[in-house]
């Protein structure tokens, strides 16, 4: 990844965005250009402008209610399934707006992949369960194969080797999760968004989802949202920190304050609300 | 109690407490009359039936209501066997037609009708179950059944040369009046009750495992097959197992509509006869042994029909548990 | 670094073709397939009630009339005109002495399923039961009746029919009135009884008025649904021709009309079923809107 790195700021990569900090990184897979998301008339998230670089992880932060799983849904339009949900602003993957008129939700769905805060595997077999994304993309060569990567990828294998065939619900929280992380990954996506991943684990099921999550930087990109501070510093390249805040009309809405290398975020914030929050001066 | 003496107006010794325990007692023996009701069903009913329950009842398919030859020899015959045949396939027909169509309807309305739409198409649904069934066998016996004569036609000359499909879609009756129109209309009716019990079983599908789909980049259909269907199966069975025993018990729209043979045919475009026809079209001609083999034929319709419903519900209850461990 | 050599191909920074016509055929297909089919099984369902509500209507109209309503039945089914005056009679005379009959017990055995019995054994035992009594056939209730009422007096009655068609109605009365029991929110309860009053007096002066909305449109949907039924009737109701607004003697109802004219191969007698099928259609249709609006007026809110 050192190779990779340049000498590209923030503010140079996108215009108007907050402050001018050199963000050491690789070259960005997704960005967000003045993105709103609305329920219907409600303003849920305003004017959020940031990137997602290649191969790193970068990781949502911010009180209840601030708008990151919003953004984060926005990603790979799950917001699509929510009635009346609405993209204002520009999401680009590749440079390719997500959110043009002929593009298809279910292929970037297919390119980017989710995990959830609460494990969901599907009431099938482990092996279905990975299996399944293969399936409906019309893989069925070397399914065994894959699926054995897959689990080895999201370090479940040597644990489930010998009871592919039991279902997946048979696990434990933190075997669930990697589980749902082994669908994800089986497909090959190139972003993986996580919700909250590690809020339903204990701390040793969390721990190795940490541990994995660091392998994982190595093949995919990662947007993590936690509001677990702690956990954004571990694993994290680069921080983005949400608030809520009311407007002229007192209606809240969510917005990103600051972003930046994580190590800024959390050693030497540049906004004062980033600063209240991470030392626990918040609300 | 007499240590109490001082708060002799917190003891329960007032009329309220009288009131309270009147009231619960109406409400158990309301309860009560559900479960009295039933087994008044069976004692009665099985009471008056039970000189018709020979073997023959059982085994038989003909059926000699009145004495053929006056006071001769030759005795009347009460066998069964018609009937119920033609109440299984009649009834076979209509959950064919109908599971499909309910499954359809059922997942067009939680998985792809925006909600304006979904409350419109229930309310329809609605009305389909709210006609009487007398009035669709009204127009099954006075529309349906002529109109159907040619397309019965058709179907036989395409079909009637095929080895086993032959012998089912046989040569028509020129009424049009069949186990095919009565399961046609039966299909019908059971459709309403069949979708709205798939449509309860779909919305119970925890909405994680829908997520957990779409993010893998799958198209909607896919997400059905993937994370519905596999969900609802035994939800759908029991709604299946409902609509079969709605099938089986159905009266008047078989009646008007069935034919009125008694013969036991595999051609689904001859007439027949289903056991809760039978009773009605005939009851007001019935006396003695007649009436009590009529009465027999409903004590088999209702125990069919009750261990139809007992297994549904089984069935149904099961698929729930499994889906509350599932989803905790 | 050796992992760039195992990066999924998608990684490179082509634009990835995220267009719906990059989708594989053969998913585009069957996606769009299974949702023709949804559609085409709903279109299946809703074009015979489309076509049932157009012949009754246009057959119906033709005949129905002031005069259809109130006179009586020509007692020879060849001959035309006449009415079906015995019939509305019979109809509301009997659906009615019938949900004056379930309506009380329903609701009270509702009471005990939500308000005592809950999850004990009775209860539960009681709740499947009348889940299977709904499923038991109408034309077994009429056996019942004529077999412990009919044979007992011997006399085919209104009153006949009414008891069959009240044990009908029983259940659904019963299951419906305790969901809408059950919806009513326990501070409700709680309140009262915090303020003294006795269980009785909670349930019929706190519980029952909140949870009314409810159980009037499940009463009104029961209604309707017995209006319908034909079986009973025919077998424990006798037959009539001049109207009987008592519940003794014999007696019939529109369904019964119906049902006896539709296999008449008389045209007079076919056209007084589908002039009998209309009326009865209407009366129907009056309680089902009925219930949905008080349903939909008055519903409670949330749980």
């Amino acid at each position: 990844m050192t190779a990779m790195s340049t000498d590209f700021t923030l503010s140079t990569l996108l215009p108007g965005a907050v402050p001018a900090m050199p963000v050491a990184s690789a070259p960005p897979v997704m960005q967000l250009e003045n993105v709103s998301v609305f329920y219907g008339n409600y303003e849920a998230v305003r004017g959020t402008t940031m990137a997602v670089r290649e191969h790193q992880i970068t990781a949502l932060i911010g009180p209840s209610g601030c708008g990151k799983s919003t953004v984060l849904r926005s990603l790979n339009r799950m917001n699509d399934l929510v009635s009346g949900a609405r993209v204002a602003g520009k999401i680009t993957f590749h440079g390719q707006d997500l959110y043009a008129p002929d593009v298809d939700p279910i292929q970037v769905r297919r390119r980017i992949g989710m995990v959830f805060q609460k494990p969901n595997p599907f009431p099938k077999s482990i092996y279905e369960n990975v299996a399944y994304g293969l399936k409906i993309n019309g893989i069925k060569d070397n399914m065994d194969d894959r699926v054995e990567q897959a689990l080895r990828g999201a370090a479940l294998w040597d644990e489930v080797k010998n009871k592919l065939k039991t279902s997946g619900l048979a696990l434990s929280g933190g075997q669930q999760q990697r589980l749902c992380i082994a669908r994800a990954i089986a497909v090959k996506p190139e972003v993986i968004l996580m919700d909250e991943p590690c809020s339903a684990l204990d701390p040793i099921a969390t721990g190795k989802i940490e541990d994995l999550m660091h392998d994982l930087a190595g093949t995919y990109t990662i947007v993590i949202v936690t509001h677990n501070m702690q956990q954004a510093a571990r694993v994290s390249h680069h921080t983005a920190f949400f608030t809520a805040e009311l407007d002229e009309a007192g209606v809240r809405h969510g917005r990103l304050v600051e972003f930046n290398d994580t190590g800024r975020i959390f050693t030497n914030p540049a906004d004062k609300r980033t600063e209240d929050y991470i030392t626990g001066r918040f609300g | 109690m007499t240590v109490l003496d001082k708060s002799a107006q917190l003891t329960r010794k007032d009329r309220g407490r009288h009131a309270d325990r009147l009231f619960w007692a109406l409400c158990v023996s309301a309860g009560f009359a559900v479960l009295v009701i039933l087994a008044l069903i069976l004692i009665t009913m099985v009471k008056q039936a039970y000189p018709a329950f020979s073997a023959e009842f059982f085994t038989s398919s003909t059926w000699i209501p009145n004495d053929p030859d006056g006071d001769g020899p030759a005795k009347p015959v009460y066998g069964t066997l018609a009937f119920l045949y033609g109440t299984l396939v009649v009834s076979a027909i209509a959950v064919v037609v109908a599971v499909p169509v309910s499954i359809g309807i059922a997942l067009f309305l939680t998985e792809l009708a925006p909600r304006r739409v979904r409350t419109a198409i229930v309310t329809l649904i609605d009305l389909l179950a709210a006609v009487p069934s007398v009035v669709f066998g009204l127009w099954g016996i006075l529309v349906v059944a002529p109109a159907m004569t040619p397309v019965y036609n058709w179907l036989h000359e395409v079909l009637g040369g095929v080895p086993v499909l032959g012998a089912l879609f046989g040569e028509p009756r020129s009424s049009g009046r069949s186990f095919m129109t009565a399961g046609l209309i039966l299909a019908i009716m059971i459709v309403p009750i069949i979708t709205s019990i798939a449509r309860e079983v779909f919305a119970t599908v925890p909405d994680s495992d829908k997520q957990a789909a779409w993010a893998l980049g799958a198209t909607r259909w896919e997400m059905i097959k993937g994370a519905v269907l596999p969900h609802s199966f035994g939800g759908v069975v029991g709604a299946v197992i409902l609509g079969l025993g709605r099938a089986m018990g159905e009266t008047i729209a078989v009646a008007l509509v069935i034919g009125s043979s008694v013969q036991i045919a595999a051609n689904l475009f001859e007439g027949g006869y289903a056991l809760p026809a039978i009773i009605v079209d005939q009851w007001g001609e019935s006396t003695g042994d007649f009436t009590a083999a009529l009465i027999g034929m409903g004590v088999v319709l209702f125990v069919i029909t009750v261990v139809v419903n007992l297994i549904a519900r089984f069935v149904v209850r099961r698929a729930e548990i499994r889906m509350r461990g599932a989803s905790a | 670094m050796t992992t760039t050599a195992t990066r999924p191909a998608a990684a490179a920074p082509v634009p990835a073709d995220l267009r719906r016509s990059a989708l594989p055929l053969r998913r585009r297909l069957t996606d769009g397939f299974s949702k023709s089919l949804m559609g085409l099984a709903l279109l299946i369902a809703l074009i015979p009630l489309g076509l049932v509500i157009f012949h009754v209507a246009s057959r119906g109209l033709a005949l129905i009339s002031w005069e259809f309503l109130i006179e009586d039945i020509p007692n020879s089914a060849r001959r035309a005109g006449g009415g079906m005056g015995p019939a509305v009679a019979g109809t509301l005379v009997i659906t009615g002495a019938a949900a004056a009959m379930a309506i009380p017990l329903g609701v009270l055995g509702a009471i005990y399923l939500n308000e005592y019995g809950k999850q004990n054994a009775l209860a539960r035992l009681i709740r499947t039961m009348s889940d299977v009594m709904t499923g038991v056939p109408s034309v077994v209730m009429g056996l019942f009746i004529y077999v412990s009422y009919v044979l007992v007096v011997k006399e085919q009655s209104g009153f006949a029919a009414a008891l069959a068609l009240g044990c009908l109605m029983l259940p659904v009365i019963i299951r419906s009135s305790e969901e809408m029991l059950r919806l009513v929110p326990d501070e409700l309860r709680q309140a009262s009884a915090a303020l003294g009053a006795r269980r009785w007096k909670t349930t019929v002066s706190v519980v029952l008025p909140a949870a009314i909305s409810g159980i009037v449109s499940g009463v009104m949907l029961a209604i309707a649904r017995a209006a319908g039924e034909t079986a009973p009737v025919v077998l424990v109701a006798g037959t009539i021709f001049t109207s009987n607004w008592s519940l003794d003697g014999a007696n019939t109802t529109l369904a019964a009309q119906i049902f006896k004219n539709a296999g008449e191969p008389f045209v007079a007698a076919q056209d007084r079923a589908w002039g009998a099928a209309l009326t009865l259609m209407l009366i129907v249709l009056v309680f089902t809107i009925a219930a949905r609006l008080i349903s939909s007026r008055f519903a409670i809110k949330e749980r």
